[in-house]
Formats: structure tokens, sequence, C-alpha cells
């Protein structure tokens, strides 16, 4: 028996019949209301808890680096720059309270140091913020270079065959054959000092060989469709096919991938950055900070918590996001092996 | 099995598996009918006693079966028919016991006088596989493809039997003998992707019946096979059932597949029986129409050519929120208002024939009750 | 099969040299070599300038030195790096001390997870299952090398204080006391009343125990004696035979008990044999267990029931031998904290310098080393292994020929372990595979973090000087690793499963 995902219904092979069990609403008696694909994605993934709890957790961190800081040019709303350095107050402890005064706690307030100081006195609630938004967007600057490079690798592959396949997928294993942190750090140390957004795309041309697999094998299930079949007897060309009628409905599944590609991409980012292969100085990331602050850990540990738990915070709740989506696009959950 | 095998010739090289299979099946067709088989007796071997089967559901309780009684006596043949979603599959899954644990079932299932919802686990699963057997749709799935045959068959009787494996091994060679394979003792030894779909569904039925079981239920055994092969699996199915002295629950949507095959015919829709006769009666003198509607949907080899279909309009109503009265009546083209507000009870309409419909007198007038259904020219 | 394999050989095999010439060509466009040589003072750098060049073959172009190292390596020599020295030698320390780091954390890891993963699985939608999702996530978003530093802060620092007066808390007693019960009510099948039970008991007993060990100190001298010894052999041969077979027949119960009373009887027996042991005797002793307790199993379970009762008497002679030996550990682990001055749990490196002790004692001095290295990698690669088996598990689980063994009658130990675990775990294995090759790639990290020198020291040394050969050795091992296990993930999968197997 199928324990179908989204309403609990069991099905067997013939009932309860299929339109209650898929999610389509059915009203009294005989009227059917049919359900996009779209709607039935949405319904699912909203009633995923962790996906949901993960988007407004994710959403909550960009907003918080995005905002407090600011942007480029655009002032945020908080007054410190990372880079001032200035006294030490209070040994740099973090002056963030949470304890509510009602609770004994000293009222729920900033301070002047949310975060603390580091030893040359720089405000750390505004370098986490700094390193937050660099690890945010070389998270998603990877995420779409290997998403892109991916699909358009495994779809090539996938539906010409032969000897582009062959070639297309040879040069895959060349770049699985090659451990990530030894070719991202390699290239980390060429493109060293060109800034973070160069060293973000090389990032995402060395981590986009899962998405190509999964493309390539959905591809190859696509192509054998009766309506690719159909547009091919009626002289469809072969790029329209690709991108008309078989990678929107691979679109589930690259969704997936690019999603757990940030959140790989997260964790990857602050590795390099702790082996000095990433991210360097000027620029700082949340690796960075970590790597820079731990041999503090054991007199001014908040320095090594608070990028730590922002880096945890982002790969979790993107990674449940993912979670939810693959639950949302595939009920059944099957991707075990691509 | 009728025939005795062809005596081989030992410096013959050994047969193809293609020509084997041939074999099998010409003479599997010199086999038996419903008319060859031994007659049911009168001792009731499996009564359903008004079951009932619910899902609780996001979307709301689904009520697959509503009220389901009927009873199987020894070496009976008993066809269950209707369309996907009529409890037909939930009404024998909730007989094995199988049904997953949100279902809510009540009523009564007796195996020979035990009531089996109120087994103990254990006692339901030594009952399951060995006096009750089942036989399912798809034998491409059914079967588990990293496991060899053999072994998934010697451990059916391992799994009843305290014999040692060698042992279960011969009777599972016995039992793919029994039920036409060639060479079985090779085959035993093969996984199931090389056998084709037939086979397959061949190695089933020797699955279910080498305990010797006395109830078999047979969940559309041919519906995922092609139709030549459908005949033989047929025909095995009723030689095998009196080699055993089993009774078959044929659970089908294909009045075809009852017509040659089952003693009594029982008409689901909706989770209730609408209809249950002799199968003759079934199919000369439906007395509702949906019954009659299923008929008109069965095009006729031998109607003439302007002969058209006669297609019952509309789709099966949800589950979970039915219409008030008869649940066919949306479809019904003999629908009254009290065939609205009244959902008919199943009532006798003479000779053992019982149907649950309020016009089932109009029925048994017409001369022909398909007609009542409109082809779809007429209809537009 | 042959066909397939030597036709997935040749491709890996050009597949790999391919890399090699990108990583080749990448090492030798990281930095320049001579960097340090031009900052020395006039008359010196000439000279070490035009050594390291010709060392180096720096005025080749890339695609000589390619050549020329690649011939080299087919000779099996890795070349000299910078300073001349031999990279061979060097690769030779770094992967001894990888494998050493990366073996037993990997097999727990898979161990660990895969077992979770089933029993999560088996509890869908319970909370036993929700909870092991979650931590799965957690764990799965955790930066190892910041895991790793919290690790070597607190748990060892702390751990090693606290061993100075090993007493516990009352109340960190009756948070373990109570995160066990937990567990064990959840893992109960039946219903309320029988969960509350299994969890009261399981809280009280591990308060109790806990209570007892604190107070007789028995954490600063442990051990386990000859009474604990039977009779975690005795649990562990009924819980194998439950796993087996079942409780119901008596063979492969006797057969078990039987292994496991042999097993407490030659504990007694060895233990002149065991005071300090070579590493072969220990192996041998471990070989001379399988063959007894196969031998007991064999003949108990006679023609019925011996398919049943090997098995379970092979796990539990096993099992046994386990606790002997973690008895023997633990009864050296007063000695041996005392000889590194109370702190037996180390931070730093796979070894204490020049250390000598007994067979047990040197076993105690790896295992404190790798302990936190080993508990960080576990914690990290734990969870993909954990949601992978439960997916895999799931998806196996709606299957039909599970629904078919259900109607023939199997139990559901039977329907579990013979059609659901064995078709599932056939993905499992190869994504295992897949996951070891990246392993010795993947370890720099933990190394770094733990300051051990192995692999990764090789790739650092080549990156700082600019270096192709020790990054090309690392590459040898690493992305070697990589596509030998992408191509034995394919063969067993092709082996495991017969329908790919024949095509």
């Amino acid at each position: 028996m199928t324990r179908n995902a989204d309403s609990g219904v069991a099905k067997s092979q013939d009932t309860p019949p299929d339109d209650a069990g898929s999610g389509a609403a059915v009203t009294h008696g005989m009227n059917v209301v049919a359900r996009s694909q779209g709607q039935l994605v949405r319904r699912r993934f909203l009633r995923h808890k962790g996906a949901l709890a993960g988007m407004v957790l994710f959403f909550l961190v960009v907003v918080l680096a995005v905002t407090s800081i600011g942007a480029g040019p655009i002032p945020g709303w908080w007054d410190k720059d990372p880079s001032t350095t200035g006294s030490v107050v209070g040994e740099g402890r973090p002056t963030l309270s949470v304890w509510p005064g009602f609770l004994g706690g000293g009222g729920v307030s900033l301070g002047e140091h949310p975060f603390g100081q580091d030893n040359v006195g720089r405000d750390y609630f505004a370098l986490t913020m700094r390193g937050a938004q660099v690890s945010l967007l070389i998270a998603v600057i990877v995420g779409l270079v290997a998403t892109l490079v991916g699909t358009v690798i495994g779809a090539l592959a996938g539906y010409f065959r032969g000897w582009v396949e062959a070639a297309l997928m040879r040069v895959t294993d060349v770049v699985i054959a090659v451990p990530t942190l030894l070719l991202a750090g390699l290239i980390g140390v060429i493109v060293a000092g060109k800034g973070v957004v160069l060293f973000a795309i090389f990032l995402g041309l060395c981590m986009w060989t899962q998405i190509a697999r999964l493309v390539r094998g959905e591809v190859l299930s696509l192509r054998e469709k009766e309506y690719v079949e159909a547009a091919r007897s009626v002289g469809t060309s072969a790029g329209r096919i690709i991108f008309k009628h078989i990678l929107p409905n691979t679109v589930g599944i690259i969704i997936v991938s690019a999603t757990l590609t940030i959140a790989g991409a997260v964790l990857t980012e602050s590795a390099l950055s702790f082996l000095n292969l990433g991210v360097r100085p000027p620029d700082t990331s949340l690796g960075r900070l970590i790597t820079d602050y731990r041999t503090a850990l054991s007199v001014r540990p908040w320095l090594f918590y608070w990028p730590g738990a922002f880096i945890i915070a982002i790969a979790l709740s993107v990674n449940f996001i993912g979670d939810g989506l693959r639950d949302a696009f595939d009920p059944r959950q099957t991707r075990v092996r691509d | 099995m009728s025939l005795t095998p062809p005596i081989k010739n030992p410096s013959a090289p050994p047969p193809s598996v293609e020509a084997a299979v041939t074999e099998a099946a010409e003479e599997v067709h010199s086999a038996h009918t419903l008319a060859d088989a031994r007659p049911p007796s009168d001792e009731e071997i499996l009564t359903v006693d008004d079951l009932t089967v619910e899902f609780p559901t996001d979307d709301g309780v689904v009520r697959a079966v509503r009220g389901l009684s009927y009873t199987l006596r020894s070496r009976e043949v008993l066809g269950i028919v209707g369309e996907s979603g009529s409890g037909k599959s939930v009404s024998s899954m909730a007989i094995m016991g199988l049904l997953p644990k949100t279902a809510r079932v009540c009523g009564s299932i007796r195996y020979r006088g035990r009531e089996l919802l109120s087994l103990r686990p254990k006692e339901q699963r030594a009952l399951r596989g060995r006096k009750i057997a089942m036989i399912f749709q798809d034998p491409m799935t059914s079967l588990n493809p990293v496991r060899s045959i053999g072994d998934q068959l010697a451990e059916a009787v391992l799994a009843h039997h305290l014999v040692p494996r060698r042992q279960a091994l011969a009777r599972a060679r016995e039992m793919l003998d029994l039920v036409g394979i060639p060479q079985a003792e090779r085959r035993l030894k093969a996984y199931p992707h090389e056998f084709s779909g037939g086979m397959r569904q061949r190695v089933m039925i020797a699955m279910a019946i080498i305990n010797n079981p006395d109830v078999i239920i047979a969940d559309e055994p041919t519906t995922a096979l092609d139709v030549t092969v459908q005949a033989q699996i047929l025909e095995k199915l009723l030689e095998v059932k009196d080699e055993v002295n089993a009774a078959i629950l044929m659970i089908t949507h294909d009045l075809g597949v009852i017509a040659g095959m089952a003693h009594r015919t029982l008409v689901m829709y909706a989770g209730k029986p609408v209809e249950v006769a002799a199968t003759d009666d079934v199919f000369y003198e439906p007395r509702m129409p949906y019954t009659a509607g299923l008929l008109g949907s069965i095009p006729a080899l031998d109607g003439g050519r302007d002969e058209r279909l006669r297609p019952i309009g509309g789709s099966p109503p949800s589950l979970i929120s039915l219409p008030p009265g008869c649940p066919f009546s949306p479809r019904c083209p003999l629908a009254t208002d009290v065939c609205r507000t009244d959902e008919p009870g199943l009532e006798d309409v003479g000779d053992g024939h019982r149907a649950a419909c309020h016009h089932s007198d109009r029925l048994a007038e017409a001369e022909d009750a398909t007609a009542f259904f409109r082809t779809p020219k007429e209809g537009r | 099969m042959l066909v397939f394999i030597a036709r997935r050989l040749f491709v890996s095999i050009w597949v790999f040299l391919a890399s090699t010439v990108v990583v080749f060509f990448l090492a030798t466009r990281i930095r320049d070599p001579l960097a340090e040589a031009r900052q020395l003072p006039d008359g010196a750098r000439e000279a070490q300038m035009a050594e390291i060049t010709e060392r180096m073959g720096l005025d080749d172009p890339v695609i000589v030195r390619y050549l020329n190292w690649l011939l080299d390596v087919l000779t099996g020599d890795l070349g000299v790096d910078r300073q001349g020295q031999q990279v061979n030698a060097a690769l030779e320390n770094a992967f001894t001390a990888t494998l050493q780091l990366i073996t037993g954390a990997t097999v727990l890891a898979i161990v660990i997870g895969i077992a979770v993963g089933v029993v999560s699985a088996l509890r869908q939608y319970t909370a036993l299952d929700q909870t092991v999702t979650f931590v799965a996530f957690v764990c799965f978003s955790l930066p190892l090398f910041w895991v790793g530093t919290l690790l070597k802060q607190f748990l060892a620092l702390d751990f090693n204080d606290w061993l100075a007066d090993p007493t516990i808390s009352p109340v960190f007693i009756g948070t373990i006391a109570l995160i066990v019960g937990l567990a064990c009510g959840s893992l109960v099948v039946g219903d309320r009343r029988s969960r509350l039970t299994a969890f009261g008991s399981a809280t009280a007993a591990m308060a109790v125990l806990l209570a007892v060990l604190s107070a007789t100190g028995w954490f600063a001298d442990p051990g386990l004696g000859p009474i604990v010894i039977a009779l975690t052999a005795l649990g562990g041969a009924l819980g194998f035979t439950t796993l087996v077979s079942g409780l119901e027949w008596k063979p492969p119960l006797q057969a078990a008990l039987i292994t496991a009373g042999v097993g407490v009887v030659a504990s007694l027996a060895l233990r002149p044999v065991l005071k300090d042991p070579e590493l072969l005797t220990v192996v041998g002793l471990a070989l001379l267990t399988v063959a007894i307790s196969g031998a007991v199993g064999w003949f108990l379970g006679g023609e019925l029931y011996r398919r049943a009762a090997v098995p379970a008497s092979i796990l539990t002679g096993l099992f046994a031998g386990a606790v002997i030996f973690t008895d023997r550990m633990l009864q050296s682990f007063a000695d041996y904290s005392d000889s590194v001055g109370g702190r037996p749990i180390s931070t730093i490196g796979a070894e204490t310098p020049n250390y000598q002790g007994t067979f047990w004692e040197s076993g105690l001095d790896s295992a404190g080393h790798l302990a936190l290295p080993t508990l960080a990698l576990v914690l990290v690669s734990l969870a993909s292994y954990t949601r992978y088996t439960r997916a895999s598990m799931l998806e196996v689980m709606n299957q039909d020929y599970v629904r078919t063994g259900r109607a023939k009658g199997l139990s559901e130990r039977a329907v579990v372990t013979r059609h659901v675990l064995r078709n599932g775990l056939i993905p499992i294995t190869t994504l295992v595979a897949y996951d070891i090759g990246t392993i010795v790639g993947g370890a720099v990290l933990t190394e770094e973090v733990f300051g051990w020198s192995a692999m990764g020291s090789l790739l650092f040394q080549g990156i700082e000087q600019g270096d192709p050969m020790p990054i090309m050795a690392f590459f040898l091992v690493a992305g070697g690793a990589i596509v030998v296990f992408n191509m034995i993930a394919d063969i067993v999968y092709a082996f495991l499963d017969p329908r790919i197997r024949l095509s």
C-alpha cells in the first residue's frame, strides 16, 4: 500500500479514488475541481512544518544581514561599521540581552555591542553581519552557477546521447574525480584577491556535477515520453524540445538540488575560508571570522559562537527548505540515488 | 493437468524457453473450464457480514466499503465486479488483514466460523498465506526483484511449516510444474525479471497455492497481462483451484473475466454491493442499472455494424462526500426523485437474485436492459 | 559481467588521467615557487633560484613538466619537492596517518547512520522518527571545523578535568537517565502502558547505574568484571537471536547462549594470554571465536535451524569477544591515565610522542587521540547515511513485493530483514562506496582542526610553496580513491541487483 504523503490516504489499486488522493478538491457529488501542479506543490510545501520554519528562519537571517549594516551605498539601521576599531568596553562581552525583565533578566535589548567586540574593539555584530552577507552572496552565486552549468550539461548529455553524452559525462567524471576541497582550494588560491564574486563563480564551477547527473537521468527518461516523440515527429528543433518540453518537467528536481547546493556551498565556502583557501582579508565571511578568531575561543568564546551559529542557521534553514521542496515536488520521495 | 507432458527425448537438445512456453500454452488451452471444475459444496467457508472500512484523511473520511456482506462456499468461485474505487480491493485486503493501520474496519469476517477481525496479529499471520492466499494485480512488481523465484516460493512454505529448506524448495518445484512453468528445476534459481508477465503471474499462483489454501483471493490477476495470456492464466487458476480444493474470490473490473469463471457474481458500487446473483443471471437479466451500464460498455463481437457502445456517463462519486440517496443516481438514466433521497437496500428480486435498486422491476420488464443508456451519438 | 568490469576500468583510467592533467595544470598556476628565493640577499639569490628552477624544471613548458611527472609516477617515483625531499616517503607517512584517522570514524558513521535510519523508517511519523530527522538535519548543517574546535575546547578539557574527581552531579544523572528512558520508551512497540513501563524502568535503571558508578569512583579506574561480562554476553545472545530468528524456536537460542557461556569461560581462561598480547594474537582469537561459535551454531541448529543458528551464534561470539576486549582495555585505563598526566583525551596529533606501553595502553593512547576527531567526523557524516537509509527503506516498504511477503504470512521481522532491508540497502551500498571515495579528500579539514600531520599537510605544503609535487601526491591518493570507489560502487550495484547483472 502506498502512503500518499499528501493526504495520508491509503491508495491500493483501486481505492480511494485518485482524485481524492492526489489532493484535488472534491465537492459534492461528481464535480471535481482540478488543481494545477503549482497549487499542489505549494500546498504540500506549506504543510511541511520543517520547511516553513526553515523559510522563516532563512528570511530572518537574510533581512537581518542586509538591513542591519546596509549594502553598498545604502546605509542600514545599525550605526557601527565592521572595520572601525575602538576601545574595548567590558572585555568586549556581548551586550545582547534576551531574558525579559519580569523573569529576572536584564530586559530585551541590544546594548552597545550586541555580539561583543574583538580584541581591537571592532563591533562584532557588524562584522558578523558583513560575514553573513558575503557568505550568503557566495552561496547564492554558487547555487546559480552550478545549477545553470549542471542543467545545461545534463540536459545536452541526456538528450543527444551518443558521443555528446559520452564526452559530457566524461568531463563530469573528471570534475568528480578531483576532491572539491582540492579543486576549489587551488582555484581559490589562484583567484585570491580578485574579489568574492569571482571566487564564488569559480566555486560554482566546481559544484555542478551532482545536478548534471540528476538532470541527465531525468532527461533520459523524459525524452522517451510520447509527447516528446510527438514534438519530434512534427519537426520541432532539438533546442526547442529541450527547453520547452523537457526542462520544464525537470524543474522540480532542479529547484531541489539548487537549494541543496546552496546549503552545501555555505559549508564548503566556510571550510575553504577556514583552511585559508577561500575568502581572504580584507574580505570576510562567516568561515573567515571563525578562522580569524579561533584562537580566542578560550578568552572570548563569543567571537567563535556567533559566526558558527549563523552558518548553522543558514545551512539548516536551506536544508529544511530543500527537504520541503523535495516532498512537495515528489511526494513519494523516491530519489535515493542519481 | 489434463494432458500428460510430452516425454522428453534425452538425446534431443533441451527445448528453448519460448518453445516450452508455447507448449505450455497449448497444454493449458485444452485444460478445463468452469463447467469441468468440481462443483461448489454447501459448506460456508468465508462469511463477510456488514463490513465497513473507512480511512480518515485530511480531506475527510473516505468511506471505502459501506456494508458489504457475502458468503463464499467451499470450491466456489465468486466474482466481485466494480470500477476503481468501488471498494472491492479494500474489502479483500481487510480479509487478509493487510490494511494500513489508519483504516477503521467494522463488521465481521468469519473464516470457517472464526472471526478474523478480532484475531491477534500472530493468529492472523498464521492464516495468511496458509488458509487464505492472495494473488495480486501486477506480477511485475509483486515479486522481489533481487531474490530468486525458488527462494521466494520456499519462503512461503517455511513461513508456515517447520521443514528443511531443501524440502520447501522441492515443494516449490512441484508447484512450478503444476502451474505450467517448464524446466522448473532450473527456473527456481532464476530472478523475476527473467520471466514474462504471464510466467510471473503463474509464479504468483504457485506461491498462492503452495500451502494448499482454502481460499484464494485473486485481485485483478489478469489486468496487467496481454489478452492472450489472460485466458491462459484464468484457466490455470481454475485448474489449480481443483488441485488444492480451494474457493476463489475473483476481483475484477472486467465483466469478461467473470463470464466464464465465476459461479456467482457480486457487483459493487461506491463501497456497497448493488447486485448479487448467479453469473448467468447477472449477464442476461441485470436488475440494477449500473450492472446494465457495465454490460453496455462491453463491445460485442456479434453486434451489427451500427451497434454502438453504450457507456455510463459521468464518473464515480467521491467516497468522502457521497450524494444522498442512491450513489449511482447522478449517472443513472432511470433515476427518479426517490433515488435521490433514499438509498435502496439489497432486495430479493427472485430466485437468489438480489439487487439494490428502486426500479429493478423496470429493468426486468425491459427487453434489453442496456438500452436505457444512450450511445454517445444519441446523447448529442 | 567481466566485460562490464573491464569497460568500467578502462573508462576510469582515462578519466583519472585526464583529471591529473587538470590538477597539475592548476597546481603550477597557484603561486610563484621562487618568491622566497627572490628575497634572498644578492649573493645567495641566484644560486638558490637556479637550484629550485633546475629541481622543479621551471624552464620547461608545463606540458613537459607534466609528462616528466607522469613517466616518473608510472615507475613509482613521485618526485622531489621544492626542498629536494622525496615525496614518496612523505606520502607514506601522511597516508598512514589519514587512514588511521578516518577508518574508525567511517565505519562507525556508516554502521550507526544506517542503523538509526532503519529504525527511524520502521517507526515512521513517530516522535522518535521526527527527533532523528531533526537531529540529522542539524548534524548535516554543522561546519566540521567549528564542531571540532568546540569539542576540543569543552569535551576534552572538561572531561580530563572531571576525571580528576569523577563524580556525576545529580542533575546530570537525571538528564542522562531521562534521555535514555525516552529513547527506550519510543523504541518499544505497543500501547501507551508498555511504553510508559519501558520509559520508567529504563530511566530508573540508568539513574541507579550512574549513581553507583559515580559513588564508587568507577570512572577513575573502570572495568567490567566477570559478572558484568557474563550478563552482557547473555543479553547479547538474547538480542542477536531475537534479531536473527526470534525467540520462539529453541535451537538458535541455545546455540547463542552456549556461545556466550563459552566466551565467558574463555575470558577467564585466557587471562594470562591477554596480559599484553600481540596484535596478531588478538586477530587470531577473533578468528577462533568465529570458527568456534560457527561450529556451535552448525551442530546445535541441525538441518532445520542452521540458517538462523549459525549467524546468531557467530554474532553473539563476536559480541562477547568485543566485551572482553573492552574490559581488558578499561582495566588498563587507570595506569594509562597516570602515565599521561591524567589527561587521557588528547586534542592534538595522532599519538603521544615516544609513548611506550603494553598493547592495551598504546591502544588507549590511540583511542584517546582518535576520540575527538572520530566524534566530530561521525557527527557530521552520520546524518546523510541516516537520511538516505530512511528514504530508501520507506521507498521499499511501499513496494508491492513487501505486501506479497506479508500476504504469504511472513512475520514482520522476516518481512523487514528479508525484503525491506535487503532491497533497501542496495542503493545505500553504492552510496557508501561513493562516499568512502571522497573521505580522504575531505579528511583535510579534520586533520587541520586536530593538528594531525597527514595528507592535508602535503596539500598545504604544495600550496604554500607553489610546488605541484606534493599536491599531485595528495591527489593521486584522494582522487584515486574517488575514481576507484566510484568504480566499485557501480560494480557492486551491478552485482547486488540481478536486473543489471545480466544485462
